[in-house]
């Protein structure tokens, strides 16, 4: 909305005349259109579950298990639950971006509005935890530490130097499970402290969850010959 | 007589010029200035008494009046350094041994010499000179005026300097004597103390205003060589002989320092000589004392009580060197922190004696802090973190100091007066306030005074109350109140058994029937515990025999029918039964045994003698729960009270054993009480163990939760830090929280969103209402 008010403003500027000239409409977007795209890969009644969104990812030409531009485009559509997009969420969103048909589509999902990299900081921080919040399993809190295995690498986009190590540690720890809490703090983490085994920015009261103090604490450990 | 009224004459003062008094002429000068000289001469020949003062003074007034004073006072100058010159030669070829008395001898005459000549120059001297330092102190002669000249003592004295002191045979030959001297009275030879004093008392008044020429000529040396000796001193001997006596020389030594100054030294030079002597003696030889083999500090330590006159001394003398007394607080605390180490590594102690080994401990060291260390404040807390530390490191401490108190309570108190119990029980807390898991002292606690108070093995229920108000004062009062409980349970019981026993009596005597009379013969005595307070957890009740089930449930509806609405349910699992038992004709007993083997015996009533039941029939008649069984049967079997004979061999039990009544039973006593054979769980020797049981664990998390939750409530954010101090502080009282502890709680709130982090301060948690 904002784009298309700006644009009209700057015709303005350009004719130069206070004239009561109209703007030229923007091409309307046609929600018939956005329905039709949602009953052709929705393989339920109200919602797009994880077998439509494969589909859709086919349609679109990204692979659906590593390509991180199905979750930003969930993202971007506003989904709330986990795997899935309802219709109305659908509904919405699609007519929010303007996206009515498979090519819009693409173009949208291929180009840079679902490029992670491009997100300044504050918005990946939401975008981060989105990824945590759709990946879950039903109504549980948590995620097994084996999906997280899977979903940081994609998720972090790259904005960590404790990508490795942490996973690493993770594997051979005993908690099974991480909360959205430890998520969201890794990220965190990663802005604040500097890479292992030095971790310059670390302290000790910086209530960090327990989980990134022994990440720590081990690395400092290990490192110590 | 003419009397003049004064009032009435004019007063009239006219200030008439003076008489203008002949001149006096160089030559007169010179005149009176030889009789002068001549005069000063014969008072440096001690022939002062042929003198007139009175005619010497006029003349030098005189002079002075006559402007001639400039050449008196050179005059004056001059012959008093001949004449000191040539002093100086005699007293430079003075022999070594003779060198300090002819100095001495000579000063004293030249002071009285001067003092001589100032009298008579003194009208010079105040004219020309600048008012002499002896003067100064005379209010009006305060202010000085410029370049003047020195007053004429003064003269005296910087030409003694020049001449006398400062001559090249003199000066060092001087200084070296006196050091001398000083290092012969160290060694403990006697020196001529007025000598001395003379000497260094002329060199600091040689310095006329400043103390310049003492502190140059002799202070300085003096110093260096008192450090020089002393560290040598100091090492030879503590290299040679215990701590002990190396404290008490050191002692003889400040004493004896100490009393030179006002023997024959200055007294500035007394602030540094002390503390020379302070750090060659003690500051560089603090560490080696501590440590040291040869009754070091803590070897005197461990043998306080004879050493406690040498410990004593030790912390006088670094009393007076603040810096090593901090060291030797440390080395107060390691001692006391490795000798409760020590107790606490013996593994197989009894509980009882590991804690009265450890008021042992405290009491020894807080006698050595009460009289040795002067009962000051921060070696009081030195001990006490020293024992903290210890006590808090072993688990066993808290259940150790139930033990003990048991003991107590059981036995140790018997007969003791009011006065001492309260000592023994005050002792008991100062140990207990160092405990920090208090909440695992509260759970062994309540099973102790449980098992105590249900075996009526209190000797005193004042001493358990006195005890319990002493806990409720360090911990308040939810501590308590379970045990409080407890302890009022007891006494309604028997409130509420006196009065169901005068009911009964009442009934029996309007009770026609012969067989209900014979069914309530037997005598009950019930236990009301509410079951909140205590640590036992209700189980099914067995199957009782008829003559106690009567009894009881008469019990029960009477009681019922006095508190209604209350739920009872028998505890079979505890309580005693007295059976008369019969075996012959000449072995009649009575047993004094558990519930559950009363349920056991009287099965064996219905059966023919010498008929045998299985482990399986008696499951089914009394329902008793299979592993209780195993325990009470077993209790029956035992060598000692062999009442029941069992089929299998040993110790065990077979699933299909056997049991019959041992008709040969015998016993000395005509009493027997069957004890029950000791489950590993209720050993008194507890693992030492660094963990906490499971349930105490889930009760800290509770509280710490609640806890948190609470302080967010109130504060609706907080940072961590904070909110981890606080936490920590409320629940100290129960016990010590790691912050890693109160972490997880807060962790795990976060995740049941109880709480959230701030979106831009990830340390500021917010309440979620």
């Amino acid at each position: 909305m904002a784009a298309q008010l700006r644009a009209a403003a700057a015709r303005r500027l350009r004719s130069g005349s206070r004239s009561e000239r109209r703007p030229p409409e923007p091409p309307a977007v046609e929600p018939e259109k956005i329905i039709k795209m949602f009953e052709t890969y929705a393989e339920e009644e109200d919602c797009l579950g994880m077998e439509g969104l494969c589909g859709l990812c086919e349609a679109v030409g990204i692979d659906p298990e590593t390509d991180v531009r199905l979750l930003c485009f969930c993202w971007r559509v506003g989904a709330k639950k986990p795997s899935m997009i309802l219709r109305e969420e659908w509904n919405e969103g699609m007519c929010r971006l303007r996206l009515d048909s498979l090519d819009k589509l693409k173009k949208f999902v291929l180009g840079d509005s679902c490029d992670p990299t491009n997100l300044e900081q504050k918005q990946f921080r939401d975008f981060f935890k989105f990824t945590f919040l759709f990946s879950r399993e039903g109504t549980h809190r948590t995620i097994e530490k084996d999906l997280v295995a899977d979903l940081l690498p994609i998720a972090i986009c790259g904005r960590s130097c404790h990508e490795e190590t942490f996973l690493k540690f993770l594997e051979a720890s005993s908690t099974t499970r991480v909360t959205l809490d430890q998520w969201c703090s890794f990220l965190e983490f990663s802005v604040k402290v500097g890479a292992a085994p030095g971790f310059e920015g670390y302290e000790e009261d910086g209530a960090w969850p327990l989980l990134l103090d022994e990440y720590v604490e081990q690395l400092k450990a290990d490192a110590v010959p | 007589m003419l009397v003049v009224d004064m009032s009435t004459v004019p007063k009239k003062f006219v200030i008439k010029p003076f008489r203008a008094h002949c001149q006096m002429d160089k030559e007169q000068a010179q005149n009176i200035w030889k009789s002068l000289s001549s005069a000063v001469t014969e008072i440096y020949n001690k022939n002062a008494s042929l003198l007139s003062f009175e005619e010497l003074y006029r003349n030098a007034y005189n002079l002075v009046l006559h402007k001639h004073g400039d050449m008196l006072y050179e005059g004056v100058q001059d012959t008093v350094y001949t004449r000191l010159r040539s002093v100086a030669e005699q007293v430079a070829v003075c022999p070594d041994n003779q060198l300090l008395q002819e100095v001495c001898e000579q000063w004293k005459q030249h002071q009285v010499t001067m003092i001589m000549v100032r009298d008579i120059l003194m009208y010079m001297d105040r004219t020309l000179g600048s008012v002499s330092s002896q003067l100064l102190h005379n209010q009006y002669l305060r202010y000085v005026p410029q370049n003047k000249k020195m007053a004429v003592y003064d003269l005296g004295l910087w030409a003694f300097r020049e001449t006398i002191a400062r001559h090249g045979q003199v000066r060092d030959r001087l200084r070296k004597l006196l050091l001398e001297n000083i290092r012969d009275e160290r060694l403990g030879r006697l020196i001529d103390h007025n000598c001395m004093k003379c000497a260094l008392y002329m060199l600091s008044e040689l310095g006329i205003d400043s103390s310049n020429v003492y502190e140059e000529e002799f202070e300085v040396y003096f110093l260096k060589e008192t450090c020089q000796f002393y560290r040598s001193e100091s090492h030879l001997f503590l290299s040679q002989n215990t701590c002990p006596d190396y404290l008490k020389k050191v002692e003889s030594r400040i004493c004896e320092e100490m009393q030179r100054v006002p023997n024959y030294l200055h007294a500035n030079t007394r602030p540094k000589l002390r503390h020379i002597v302070e750090t060659e003696l003690i500051s560089a030889h603090t560490p080696a004392l501590i440590e040291s083999k040869k009754s070091g500090f803590c070897d005197l330590l461990r043998q306080s009580e004879e050493k406690m006159a040498d410990i004593t001394r030790m912390y006088a003398l670094c009393f007076q060197v603040p810096a090593t007394l901090d060291l030797l607080r440390s080395a107060l605390h390691e001692h006391v922190r490795a000798a409760g180490q020590l107790l606490l590594n013996d593994e197989m102690k009894d509980p009882v004696v590991l804690l009265r080994s450890l008021l042992a401990l405290r009491e020894k060291y807080d006698n050595v802090v009460r009289n040795a260390f002067r009962g000051e404040n921060i070696a009081q807390k030195k001990v006490k973190e020293a024992f903290e530390s210890v006590i808090n490191a072993d688990t066993r401490c808290a259940s150790s100091l139930v033990a003990y108190i048991d003991e107590l309570m059981r036995s140790g108190l018997k007969g003791a007066a009011e006065g001492e119990v309260e000592c023994e029980l005050e002792k008991v807390i100062i140990i207990f306030r160092y405990l920090h898991d208090k909440d695992v002292f509260e759970v062994l606690y309540k099973q102790y005074l449980a098992k105590r108070l249900l075996n009526q093995r209190s000797i005193s229920s004042e001493a358990e109350r006195q005890m319990l108000v002493k806990l409720k004062r360090e911990c308040g009062y939810q501590y308590t109140t379970k045990l409080e409980g407890m302890i009022t349970d007891i006494r309604f019981s028997r409130g509420a058994m006196e009065k169901y026993n005068t009911h009964r009596d009442e009934k029996k005597m309007n009770e026609v029937d012969v067989k209900t009379a014979r069914a309530a013969s037997c005598d009950i005595d019930v236990t009301m515990l509410t079951a909140g307070y205590w640590p036992i957890h209700p189980a099914i009740p067995c199957v009782v025999p008829d003559v106690a089930a009567s009894a009881s449930e008469s019990f029960k509806n009477f009681y019922l029918k006095q508190h209604t609405g209350r739920k009872l349910t028998w505890l079979t699992s505890s309580g005693t039964a007295e059976l008369k038992a019969i075996f012959s004709d000449v072995a009649k007993h009575e047993l004094t045994v558990s519930t559950y083997q009363m349920c056991i015996l009287i099965l064996f009533n219905a059966l023919d003698f010498g008929e045998e039941l299985t482990m399986q029939s008696i499951t089914d008649a009394t329902k008793i729960p299979h592993n209780d069984l195993r325990r009470h049967l077993i209790s029956l079997c035992t060598p000692k009270y062999r009442i029941l004979l069992k089929r299998s061999k040993g110790k065990g039990f077979s699933s299909n054993d056997k049991l019959r009544v041992n008709n040969s039973f015998a016993s000395k006593l005509r009493r027997v009480r069957v004890p029950l054979v000791a489950m590993k769980e209720l050993s008194t020797h507890p693992n030492s163990s660094h963990s906490v049981p499971a349930a105490i664990e889930e009760d800290r998390r509770h509280l710490c939760e609640a806890t948190v939750v609470r302080i967010m409530k109130a504060r609706k954010q907080a940072q961590h830090n904070d909110l981890i101090a606080e936490v920590t502080r409320q629940l100290s009282q129960r016990f010590h929280p790691q912050p890693q502890f109160i972490k997880k709680c807060i962790e795990s709130l976060l995740e049941r969103e109880y709480l959230e982090r701030n979106a831009s301060d990830a340390r500021l948690y917010v309440y979620l209402a």
